[in-house]
């Protein structure tokens, strides 16, 4: 989380990723999952700081090679 | 039985087998005494009554019903099962005993009972994931896990506890009684595959299966004192399992010893068309690795440092387990493990998290009010919320992670870390490194095993977990098998 927000600004955005995603999520819904939605941001902020080079890809679906194919 | 008495189903083996003063015990159950008596029928192995029935001295039905009359006896106090199948499992025993009988021997898991997590699809037997949203659900098939377990002769006795939709470690009880550890029915037995780990400790079943997305296996087969592998991602199918998250879950095979494990992922090991991610790799016979022993072995280990939080009983048996492993002639060597694995458990969160509130999207927005009185439907809403770039940033840590991994574990033959911090239902805050999720970000194997018991409090199990590289699950095989010889906390029977 690049800039540190309130739990009001944290609340407004929750209604509209919400709404923009078609959830309804009640004021109620909203005040329960806060704690849990901050919860995610600060494990993205944790990942965020781990530098990556341009080119990183991500891993989608994992898909494993046996190593004696190696 | 119709058509068939024990007598009978005894009569066909004396010539090939040379057991004709076994014959004569089930042939006369009122003079002689049988094989082994009824009451230790519950805890019998895989290997052990495989062998017994495959030479007709032992019937299926016998050892269903001993493990039924059991569940009847203590089920009350573990609430390890959601559903129990009475009267299809004793008619799928004589059905077995018939085929046996008529020498239709399917192989080792013929007439043997097994349970399965309540996420496994069973045609006609509902499957609820411990969830108000799906307690009215019946599926019209089969995991593929089910499948091949029942297409080798297995007996279906139960579906088994969780938490709510897989998520926690410990049952919650949502929409069933959450399950109790038969160590001390105070305190969990773990999660998710709670009532799998539960059984397996108090008798309950012969084999069973669970899954694993953060550990799910793993956890609760160490604190209840059982056998627990994750193998390989795409080793084992997931094709009919409610789903956690696509990316991160696993299924596996839980047992009391490491034989039966072996033999029991033999079965339920394979490519599955119907699984997206299903590996194409050949499948050994993984029984032939538990001879091969842990001599010559190279066993990588972390960093002390990383251990900070772990309960020092914990510390002390993981200790000891490796100094049992190099009198058995490995080579014990420290390793550096990647940088990412600071944030792995994060990577973990939220690619578990937003996977899991795409597949909860449907219920989310037709069933909110049902899920129960659980953190589930806070923090898949939450998941709702995480948005697409910052889910693949986690995927982008996560690639690096299984690049340097792979790296790392290329250097020794096994990894081997205590299977949980702590014993069952001691705080875990202080732990760095719990050595759990990493697994299922990379999708390597680890299987968790019995490697002591705590004595603050007393008694409650404490675990040895070995890692290996991808597809590499005999190497971990042959170490298990070779500490489980040399040592017997696998014999421990909690009092019930």
């Amino acid at each position: 989380m690049p800039v540190p927000l309130t739990d009001a600004e944290l609340m407004d955005a929750m209604r509209l990723i919400a709404r923009v995603n078609g959830l309804a999520l009640s004021e109620d819904r909203i005040a329960r999952d806060l704690p849990a939605y901050k919860g995610l941001l600060a494990a993205i902020g944790k990942i965020d700081a781990v530098e990556l080079p341009l080119e990183a890809e991500p891993a989608a679906i994992i898909a494993l090679e046996s190593e004696r194919r190696r | 039985m119709a058509g068939l008495s024990r007598r009978d189903f005894m009569a066909g083996t004396v010539a090939a087998t040379g057991l004709a003063p076994a014959l004569s015990a089930w042939a006369e159950p009122q003079k002689a005494s049988p094989v082994r008596p009824a009451a230790d029928l519950p805890y019998l192995g895989l290997v052990e009554a495989s062998a017994l029935i495959r030479a007709r001295r032992l019937s299926p039905v016998e050892l269903v019903q001993a493990i039924l009359d059991r569940i009847e006896r203590v089920e009350p106090k573990v609430h390890a099962f959601i559903t129990v199948t009475r009267e299809e499992a004793l008619a799928a025993a004589r059905a077995a005993e018939q085929e046996i009988a008529a020498g239709k021997y399917r192989g080792p898991l013929h007439g043997i009972p097994f349970g399965v997590k309540d996420t496994h699809y069973t045609k006609g037997i509902r499957t609820t994931a411990n969830t108000p949203v799906l307690i009215d659900f019946v599926p019209d098939r089969d995991a593929t896990v089910v499948t091949r377990i029942a297409q080798a002769g297995g007996i279906l006795v139960g579906k088994t506890n969780l938490p709510e939709f897989s998520f926690g470690g410990a049952t919650d009880g949502a929409a069933f009684a959450a399950a109790n550890n038969p160590w001390d029915l105070s305190r969990t037995p773990g999660g998710s595959s709670s009532g799998s780990a539960a059984a397996l400790a108090a008798g309950l079943l012969t084999v069973a299966t669970g899954g694993d997305t953060s550990g799910s296996i793993r956890n609760p087969a160490t604190f209840c004192g059982v056998v627990g592998m994750k193998p390989t991602y795409g080793r084992v199918s997931r094709h009919g399992i409610v789903v956690i998250a696509w990316s991160l879950d696993h299924a596996g095979p839980m047992t009391r010893t490491v034989a039966d494990n072996a033999m029991l992922l033999n079965v339920i090991a394979g490519h599955d068309p119907l699984d997206e991610a299903s590996a194409t790799v050949p499948v050994p016979d993984f029984t032939r690795a538990l001879s091969r022993g842990i001599r010559g072995m190279r066993v990588g280990i972390p960093k002390p440092a990383l251990f900070d939080g772990y309960h020092p009983d914990v510390l002390r048996a993981y200790t000891a387990a490796l100094d049992v492993v190099r009198k058995l002639g490995a080579a014990v060597v420290e390793v550096d493990l990647p940088p990412t694995l600071d944030v792995i458990d994060d990577v973990q969160s939220i690619v578990r998290i937003a996977e899991a509130a795409s597949y909860h999207e449907p219920f989310l927005r037709a069933k909110a009010e049902r899920y129960g009185k659980t953190t589930v439907r806070r923090d898949v809403e939450a998941g709702s919320l995480v948005t697409a770039v910052q889910y693949l940033r986690a995927q982008k840590v996560r690639a690096r992670f299984v690049k340097d991994l792979g790296a790392v574990f290329r250097t020794f033959d096994v990894f081997m870390t205590p299977g949980m911090p702590v014993p069952a239902g001691e705080p875990m805050e202080q732990v760095k490194q719990p050595f759990r999720r990493m697994f299922n970000v990379c999708g390597f194997p680890a299987l968790v095993m019995p490697a002591g018991f705590s004595t603050t409090p007393a008694g409650l199990p404490i675990g040895l977990q070995i890692a290996a590289r991808p597809f590499a699950e005999e190497a971990i095989y042959a170490a298990a098998a070779a500490y489980e010889g040399a040592t017997d906390w696998h014999r421990k029977r909690p009092a019930l």
